[in-house]
C-alpha cells in the first residue's frame, strides 16, 4: 500500500520535471507571450524577475517543488491568484462531469457490448458494429455542436451551459453539484444539474462507450467459444443465466483496464466540451490558460491532468482487484 | 499471438509474397465496410491532389468577398458561404490538402522516435528496458490532448507547431506497442534458432522482429491516422492550431462556431468531413486487422 503511494509520488515527480522542462525549454519566452507585441522591452524583463524565469532551470525547479509542497503553483496571468487555488475551485466540476460520463460509457459499453456479442441477430451486430466505429469516429467537438444547436432549438427553455440553473444558489460542501443539492435538499436544484450535464456528459461518452463495446465485444465472443460455455449449455444452463453470471463478469474484467485508459481520453474531451458548453471546470479553465498562455496555470493544469490519470488508474485498479479474484490472486 | 495471416500464408506458400497479398486482398474484398471505407479514403486523397482542380472557388482558400458573407448552402455555394464570404466547399476540399498529409506527418514522426525505442527496449531488456518503458508510463499520464495543447500554447500556435505538438505527446503508444510485439516475437523458436548460430541483436532486431511486428503495427498505423485528424482538428477548433485563415477543417469550424445555431453549416461541413475520413481509416484499420487476422487490439 505504501509502496503504491510512493510509487504514484514518484511518476508525479517524474511527471513535474519533464512538463516544468518543457516549459521552460521550448523555444519562445514565455514572459513575452504572456504579456504580448505591446509589452517593452523592460516590462518584459520586469516579468522575468517576476516570475523567477531569469534564474537557472534547475534552482527555478527547486524554487517550483518547494512552493508545491506548500500548495502554491505560481500566481496565474488570467485570474491574479495563485493557480492552485483556481484549479482546486473547478476540478469539481470536472470531476463530476468526467465521472457521469465514464460511468455511462462503462454500464452501456458493457451491456450493449455483451448483448452485440450474444445476439444470434446478424444485421443488428453489423448495425452495432458500425455504430460503434461512427461513434469513436466522430470529433467530440462536432457532437457537442450539435447537440447544443438541435435541442437549443427544440427545447428553448433547456439549459445548454454551465452547471445549474443560474436561479439556484446551493451552498458548496464537496464542490459536486449533484451531491451538494442533494445534501441542500433541494430537488429542483438537483434536476436542474442533471439538465445542465446531460448534454456534455453524452458528447462526452461517445468516444470512450465505442471503445468500451467494441471490446466487451470481441470478448464476449471469444468467451461464448470456449469449451466451459458449451459445458454449461449442455447441462440446461438457461442463456439469461449464462449470459448474467458467466459471460459478463469476465466481460467486465478486461472493460475495467480499458476504462481506466479511456479517463484519459474524457480528460482530454472536457477540455472541449467544457469550452462548448461553457461548462465551469478544469477544462475549460485550462483552455483559456493556454489561449493566454499563462505559464504557471498551463504547468498546474498538466500536472493536475497527470495526478487525475494516476488516481482513477490506481482506483480502476483496485476495483479490479476487488471483483476479478485472478488479479488478487496473480498479484499475491 | 503476433503470427499474422499475412506472413503464414507467405510462409505456406513458400515466401511467395505476391500469392500471400492476392489472397489477403480477396479476404478484404469480402468486408463491404472495409471497401468502403478504403473507397472514401481514395476519394478523400484524390480530393486532396486535385483540390485546387476540383474546388469551384480556389482562390476562396485566402481571399474574402464580405459581400457574399454567410450565405446559406445553394446552387452556387454548395456549402454556403462563411463569414468572410469564402465559399466553404472549396475551403473544406483545400482543407483536406492540410489535414491528410500532416496526419501522416504526424503519425510518421512519432514512429521515427517511437519505433526504435521500443525496438530497443525490447530487445535490450533489462534496466534499458525498464528506463525506457518508464518514462513511456510517465508520459502517457498527460492525456494526449491536454500535453499537446500545451506544447502547441507554449511554441505559439500554428499548424506547424501543433502538428509537433501532437507528435510529440504520442511517441510512447509506439514504443509501447513495438516493445510488445518484440516480446512476444522473442518467444519463437526461430529467434532464438537465429541467436544459436551467431546471428546479432542488431540483425535479429531488423530482420526477424520488426517484419512479423509490421502487420499488426499497420493496422495501429491506421487507427493513429485518423486519430491524428481528431487530435489537429480540435487544436484548430480551439484555436490552438492551424490559425486562421489557414483552412484546416478544425479551423474553420472554430471560426463558425460564433455564428451558431443561424449559420450551421461553417462548423458542420468540415465537421463532416473530419468524421468522414477518421471513419473510413477506422474501418480501414479494421479490415486490415480481420484480413490479417490480428487478434489484439
Amino acid at each position: 500500500m505504501v509502496r503504491k503511494a510512493l510509487g504514484i509520488l514518484l511518476t508525479l515527480f517524474a511527471v513535474s520535471i519533464i512538463i516544468f522542462s518543457l516549459v521552460r525549454l521550448i523555444p519562445g519566452d514565455p514572459a513575452a507571450a504572456a504579456l504580448g507585441d505591446q509589452a517593452s522591452r523592460e516590462q518584459i524583463e520586469q516579468f522575468r524577475r517576476e516570475m523567477g524565469l531569469d534564474k537557472p532551470i534547475p534552482q527555478q525547479y527547486l524554487i517550483f517543488i518547494s512552493s508545491l509542497l506548500r500548495g502554491k503553483l505560481g500566481l496565474s496571468g488570467i485570474t491574479f491568484h495563485d493557480a492552485m487555488k483556481d484549479i482546486l475551485y473547478y476540478f469539481p466540476a470536472t470531476l463530476e462531469l468526467t465521472l457521469v460520463a465514464m460511468t455511462l460509457a462503462f454500464v452501456l459499453g458493457v451491456l450493449i457490448g455483451v448483448s452485440a456479442g450474444l445476439t444470434e441477430n446478424k444485421k443488428l451486430d453489423g448495425l452495432l458494429s458500425f455504430l460503434s466505429i461512427g461513434g469513436l469516429s466522430l470529433p467530440t467537438f462536432l457532437v457537442a455542436i450539435t447537440l447544443q444547436v438541435i435541442v437549443g432549438n427544440l427545447f428553448p427553455s433547456f439549459l445548454i451551459t454551465g452547471r445549474i440553473g443560474s436561479n439556484f444558489n446551493i451552498p458548496r460542501v464537496t464542490g459536486l453539484d449533484l451531491i451538494d443539492s442533494l445534501l441542500a435538499a433541494n430537488s429542483a436544484a438537483f434536476f436542474s444539474v442533471l439538465e445542465c450535464l446531460i448534454l456534455p456528459a453524452s458528447a462526452l461518452m461517445l468516444g470512450p462507450l465505442a471503445t468500451i463495446m467494441r471490446l466487451v465485444r470481441a470478448n464476449t465472443l471469444r468467451e461464448k467459444g470456449k469449451s466451459y460455455i458449451a459445458n454449461l449449455r449442455a447441462n440446461g444452463l438457461p442463456r439469461s443465466l449464462l449470459a448474467w453470471r458467466y459471460l459478463l463478469p469476465n466481460a467486465v474484467s478486461p472493460a475495467l483496464t480499458l476504462a481506466g485508459l479511456q479517463f484519459a481520453e474524457l480528460l482530454g474531451g472536457s477540455f472541449v466540451i467544457e469550452t462548448i458548453f461553457v461548462f465551469p471546470g478544469v477544462g475549460w479553465l485550462g483552455v483559456q490558460a493556454m489561449i493566454a498562455k499563462d505559464v504557471n496555470m498551463i504547468q498546474g493544469v498538466a500536472l493536475m491532468a497527470a495526478l487525475y490519470f494516476v488516481l482513477t488508474n490506481t482506483v480502476v485498479d483496485f476495483l479490479h482487484t476487488r471483483i476479478d479474484p485472478r488479479i488478487r490472486l496473480k498479484e499475491q | 499471438m503476433a503470427k499474422s495471416r499475412l506472413i503464414q500464408e507467405a510462409r505456406r506458400k513458400g515466401d511467395d509474397w505476391t500469392e500471400a497479398m492476392k489472397y489477403s486482398l480477396s479476404l478484404y474484398r469480402k468486408d463491404d465496410l472495409a471497401v468502403a471505407g478504403a473507397v472514401i479514403l481514395s476519394c478523400l486523397f484524390f480530393i486532396a491532389i486535385f483540390a485546387y482542380q476540383i474546388a469551384p472557388y480556389p482562390q476562396d482558400a485566402y481571399v474574402s468577398h464580405f459581400q457574399n458573407r454567410l450565405l446559406p448552402p445553394s446552387q452556387t455555394h454548395l456549402f454556403g458561404t462563411d463569414e468572410a464570404g469564402r465559399d466553404l466547399l472549396s475551403r473544406v476540399i483545400i482543407g483536406a490538402r492540410i489535414s491528410l498529409p500532416m496526419a501522416f506527418v504526424i503519425v510518421l514522426t512519432s514512429m521515427m522516435f517511437g519505433m526504435p525505442l521500443g525496438l530497443i527496449a525490447g530487445m535490450m531488456s533489462g534496466k534499458v528496458e525498464s528506463v525506457i518503458m518508464k518514462l513511456a508510463d510517465i508520459w502517457i499520464a498527460v492525456p494526449s490532448l491536454v500535453f499537446a495543447l500545451a506544447v502547441s500554447a507554449i511554441l505559439g500556435p500554428s499548424l506547424t507547431n501543433s502538428v509537433i505538438a501532437i507528435a510529440f505527446s504520442a511517441w510512447p503508444w509506439h514504443a509501447r506497442f513495438i516493445r510488445a510485439e518484440v516480446w512476444h516475437i522473442k518467444q519463437e523458436t526461430y529467434m532464438e534458432a537465429a541467436e544459436s548460430i551467431g546471428a546479432s541483436k542488431l540483425y535479429i532486431a531488423v530482420k526477424e522482429a520488426l517484419p512479423n511486428a509490421l502487420t499488426p503495427y499497420i493496422v495501429k498505423i491506421t487507427t493513429d491516422l485518423g486519430y491524428a485528424i481528431l487530435l489537429l482538428a480540435t487544436l484548430g477548433f480551439l484555436g490552438l492550431g492551424a490559425q486562421t485563415p489557414t483552412p484546416e477543417w478544425g479551423t474553420i469550424a472554430g471560426e463558425g462556431r460564433t455564428f451558431l445555431p443561424n449559420s450551421w453549416w461553417i462548423s458542420t461541413m468540415p465537421g463532416i468531413f473530419i468524421f468522414l475520413s477518421v471513419f473510413a481509416f477506422n474501418v480501414v484499420g479494421d479490415g486490415l486487422r480481420n484480413v490479417l487476422g490480428i487478434e489484439e487490439i
